[in-house]
């Protein structure tokens, strides 16, 4: 049942403890919805978009509150009906704080007009798909975040023979993906059926990691009978599900440095955005609200169905609140433990990308020492892209910009996985996601 | 490293600096081959030390005294025949008045010429200064050859012996490493010493050491 | 609440540097006990006086030197064992403390402490002392309990005496020769270890034991008996594979693992002195970097792979 192709490198992090799932992969997700919610204009990459609502106005659930800016720009939408409170800044997962919107929730959810369901994916206009994508703010959910619309959209001179969904979720804690897929197969397989009829494309391939023999079996059973859907099982490494390596083991191809999938006729979705797609095809409702797993010290893990927008500490309330007292909470990461992000305070609200919510003790924050390297070569075995972790490692110590680029630091694609096997607790991942923003910033400095 | 123009040319300056801060075996690195090679006893490193220093003061006084008359890139086969003629010397003083040193320094006495020791102040101070400057230098950087020669050759000659200028220092059930009396023992000792004499030079000067080199 | 703000990855392998060398040590203890239970006292002696100067040399250095005192690392403790174990057990106590000592200052500490040695430091150790007090490091004892040592019996090795003892006295180390590398059924338990707790990979122990093997043989000599006589095994397993000193790619391990086999035959046969591992590997220690420089490895997205693809 499992393919036998896999990609060099990768680790197994928490494998004993099944990848840290074991709370949540049981367990129906759950609705939930705040009393308020504090939208960022911000959630995609790409500039983040101008607020067009003010403190005061009533918007409905799935009025338009942000314009996109930008080759980039993405649609913001309310994602509660209510009155808004407050438009401006606020701290987010990022260091500067960013603009947002801020809306009290009248539990009305009253829909906003003008939403055009295109019904049925496989009969609607297929050029009309796209635009109604790029209507409803999808961007990535898998945690990348980048505008759908931009992602389906194939250049001259480019054309997409395979879509893959990806399915693997092989961060550790999450499980939304797990479970959207055994409770919503069907509108999974018509978001792909969606994106495939908008770019022409025959084959479409939902990739799901071994650990998950359920969701292989309720995705084969939803793809009967759609045209060019195949399920494929993989086996159960990390990072399985980084693009590059999707698309290696999926298709074969490799995608050469600083080029993207498209380039190798491949493009690769996140499984809840194409839940969001098909939401927005054949509903017209825009992306409001996601799957987002808690786990770790709060009372009752769970999988919750919130609204974009809803607070850290509103998550974990509907949880039964922390299991530990205030004071013992240690560390909060939005994601998962292995890309994380730590957040300065809870009240942190969600975006659109951000799948899962760790609950870390103060014992279980404290990093271990960073003590000599001692040439084990288990970063080296580790890494999936081939690179010597040990050895950037000194170059971004001393800052030597030039070598580090010439030993292709800008190729990592920071999953953590020579940190988290480093016996010597060395902080490598840190190190080169830090050196590739320099070498970023530097090459921006130098063009404009 | 410091230059004629960086520090005093006062006697005493350069004596000082010869022995300790620009020390040639532990701290400038030169002539390490003899002093790998033939230390092997104190008495020894003191020879050589002093053949060294002999030859070094009066190739230094007459390519002070020679200076202005050859320049650019003809003036360092003048230094080796200068050095030459000195070394030729001392081998006859030695192999007369000193004939079991002589056979102890074997080939070594000879290749005093080309002792980078004596070509580096040939051309870094002698050739750039006058008489007593040079004398100066010479000296210091004799002496400092020298002790640091001795100190080395006694080392290993208290480490693979027992003893020291033949004397015994340990008692007689000590069992000698034979590692000190090798070249290889003799690479050690010599790495060692320059550890420790670069630790605490730096030590004593602190700040000041830091700012000059 | 005061939150951690610490960057990705927020989960840690289990197995830290410390955890690895505990490894090791118990891999290690099979050979300790097999080496007391064939040579008695003196062999106690001397693992224990290497291992406490190892771990007491370090702790000195590092206060010397000015820098943080890791000695709970355990890797001193590695290093004294492993020396220890290589040592004659009629060897005085004093070799082995100066041995340590060497081994851990001068061999570890003074090129930048762990993970900076460029050559095995047991094994540099062991060879400043042969060529140091050669008279203690070639003096071998017979096996014969408790009292080896007192009794001294002098007797000769395998590999100065080819043919005098039967494959089975070699495998059970019923023979004269160092303290921990004569009974190889103690180093096999060592390795099943090793490779169980994944502490070391195959390739090192398995490729230089074949290669050793596979030469010894070419050579015209007895392959089983060369694999089983003097330190082959000991080295394949406990210091081929010291992570510091041996290359980090596969293919590099392999090529460090099958030349050092065959320098040990060379040694052993054209040599001057009868044991060539110390020195075979010694010599691959100083190659291993240029061996990880020539084995490339190929980085995704470059190269030929990253062009090959439909259409």
């Amino acid at each position: 049942m499992t393919s036998n192709r896999t990609f060099r490198g990768g680790v197994h992090p928490l494998r004993a403890r099944h990848e840290g799932k074991a709370p949540t992969r049981g367990q129906t997700v759950r609705d939930y919805a705040a009393g308020t919610v504090t939208i960022m204009m911000g959630m995609h990459l790409g500039a983040p978009s101008e607020p067009c609502v003010k403190a005061g106005d009533h918007v409905k659930l799935g009025q338009v509150i942000g314009e996109p800016v930008g080759p980039l720009g993405l649609s913001v939408h309310a994602s509660v009906s209510g009155k808004v409170l407050a438009v401006g800044p606020v701290q987010s997962v990022s260091s500067p704080a960013a603009m947002a919107v801020t809306i009290e929730n009248d539990f009305r959810d009253e829909w906003a007009d003008g939403l055009r369901p295109l019904g049925d994916v496989e009969t609607c206009p297929a050029e009309e798909i796209v635009p109604a994508i790029r209507a409803a703010g999808v961007c990535g959910m898998g945690g990348a975040a980048f505008p759908t619309h931009v992602k389906l959209t194939v250049r001259e001179g480019q054309f997409c023979d395979t879509i893959i969904l990806n399915g693997a979720e092989c961060e550790t804690h999450l499980t939304c993906d797990h479970r959207l897929m055994l409770e919503r197969g069907g509108r999974i397989v018509d978001g792909l059926r969606a994106a495939m009829r908008a770019l022409n494309v025959k084959k479409g391939v939902i990739a799901i990691e071994d650990n998950k023999p359920d969701a292989i079996e309720a995705m084969r059973r939803a793809a009967q009978g759609r045209a060019g859907v195949e399920v494929m099982p993989l086996r159960t490494k990390y990072p399985q599900g980084g693009e590059k390596q999707l698309i290696q083991v999926v298709t074969g191809r490799e995608v050469p440095a600083g080029k993207l999938p498209l380039d190798v006729h491949v493009i690769v979705l996140n499984v809840g955005t194409a839940c969001a797609i098909a939401d927005a095809v054949i509903d017209g409702r825009p992306l409001i609200s996601r799957i987002t797993t808690v786990t770790g010290r709060v009372a009752r893990p769970s999988n919750l169905r919130v609204r974009v927008g809803t607070s850290v500490a509103d998550l974990v309330a509907a949880c039964g609140g922390y299991s530990i007292p205030d004071a013992e909470v240690g560390k909060v990461v939005l994601g998962g433990a292995m890309t994380g992000f730590p957040c300065p305070g809870d009240q942190v609200p969600i975006a659109k990308a951000h799948n899962g919510v760790v609950v870390y003790s103060r014992a279980e924050a404290a990093e271990p020492e960073e003590s000599p390297c001692i040439r084990c070569g288990r970063c080296v075995d580790a890494c999936p892209i081939g690179l010597i972790p040990w050895r950037l490692k000194y170059l971004c110590d001393a800052n030597d910009m030039k070598e580090a680029a010439a030993q292709n630091v800008m190729d990592c694609i920071v999953c953590g996985g020579c940190s988290y096997i480093c016996p010597a607790h060395r902080v490598l991942t840190a190190s080169f996601k830090t050196m590739k923003d320099r070498i970023a910033a530097e090459a921006k400095k130098g063009k404009g | 490293m410091r230059t004629m123009d960086d520090r005093k040319h006062a006697p005493g300056e350069a004596l000082k600096y010869g022995v300790l801060g620009g020390n040639p075996l532990l701290r400038l690195g030169l002539g390490l081959c003899p002093a790998l090679a033939v230390t092997v006893t104190a008495m020894n490193g003191l020879g050589m030390g002093l053949a060294t220093a002999c030859v070094l003061l009066c190739t230094s006084l007459t390519v002070s005294t020679l200076r202005g008359l050859v320049a650019g890139r003809a003036r360092v086969p003048l230094f080796l025949l200068v050095s030459a003629v000195f070394a030729a010397v001392a081998q006859m003083i030695l192999a007369g008045w000193f004939p079991a040193l002589n056979g102890a320094l074997g080939v070594f006495v000879p290749l005093i010429a080309v002792n980078c020791l004596i070509l580096n102040r040939a051309d870094e101070a002698a050739s750039r200064s006058g008489l007593m400057t040079a004398a100066a230098d010479a000296v210091g950087m004799g002496l400092g050859y020298t002790a640091a020669l001795t100190l080395v050759g006694a080392l290993r000659e208290l480490i693979g012996r027992g003893s020291v200028f033949g004397a015994a220092i340990l008692p007689s059930g000590y069992e000698p490493m034979l590692l000190a009396a090798m070249p290889a023992g003799g690479f050690l000792m010599v790495g060692l010493l320059m550890g420790v004499f670069r630790a605490v030079a730096s030590g004593r000067s602190g700040k000041k050491e830091s700012e000059r080199t | 609440m005061n939150l951690r703000m610490s960057p990705a990855p927020h989960v840690y392998s289990s197995q830290s540097t410390r955890a690895l060398m505990l490894n090791v040590i118990i891999a290690l203890l099979p050979c300790a006990v097999a080496g007391v239970w064939h040579f008695g006292s003196g062999a106690l002696t001397l693992i224990l006086a290497s291992t406490l100067s190892a771990v007491l040399a370090e702790c000195l250095w590092q206060k010397l030197a000015g820098r943080r005192v890791l000695i709970g690392d355990l890797s001193a403790v590695v290093t004294g064992l492993i020396l220890g174990l290589n040592l004659p057990p009629s060897a005085p106590w004093w070799l082995a403390v100066l041995g340590s000592a060497f081994a851990v200052v001068v061999v570890k500490g003074l090129f930048g402490g762990l993970g900076d040695n460029f050559v095995n430091p047991a094994l540099a150790a062991r060879a400043m002392l042969l060529v140091s007090w050669p008279k203690y490091m070639t003096a071998w004892v017979a096996p014969a309990g408790w009292n080896a040592c007192v009794d001294a019996v002098s007797a000769a090795t395998p590999l100065a005496s080819p043919g005098s003892f039967t494959a089975w006295q070699l495998f059970l180390g019923d023979v004269p020769g160092s303290i921990g590398e004569t009974c190889k059924l103690a180093i096999l338990l060592g390795l099943a270890f090793l490779l169980l707790t994944k502490t070391v990979s195959w390739r090192i122990p398995v490729t230089l034991t074949a290669s050793a093997f596979a030469f010894s043989w070419i050579f015209g000599g007895d392959p089983v008996a060369a694999i089983l006589s003097g330190g082959v095994l000991f080295a394949a397993v406990f210091m081929a594979t010291d992570y510091v000193t041996c290359p980090m790619s596969a293919a590099g391990q392999l090529v460090y693992a099958a030349c050092a086999g065959l320098l040990i035959v060379l040694i052993r046969r054209y040599g001057l002195y009868p044991e060539g591992v110390t020195f075979a590997i010694l010599l691959m220690n100083i190659a291993a970097p240029l061996i990880d420089r020539c084995v490339r490895r190929r980085v995704y997205g470059h190269g030929k792979g990253a062009n090959a693809h439909n259409g």
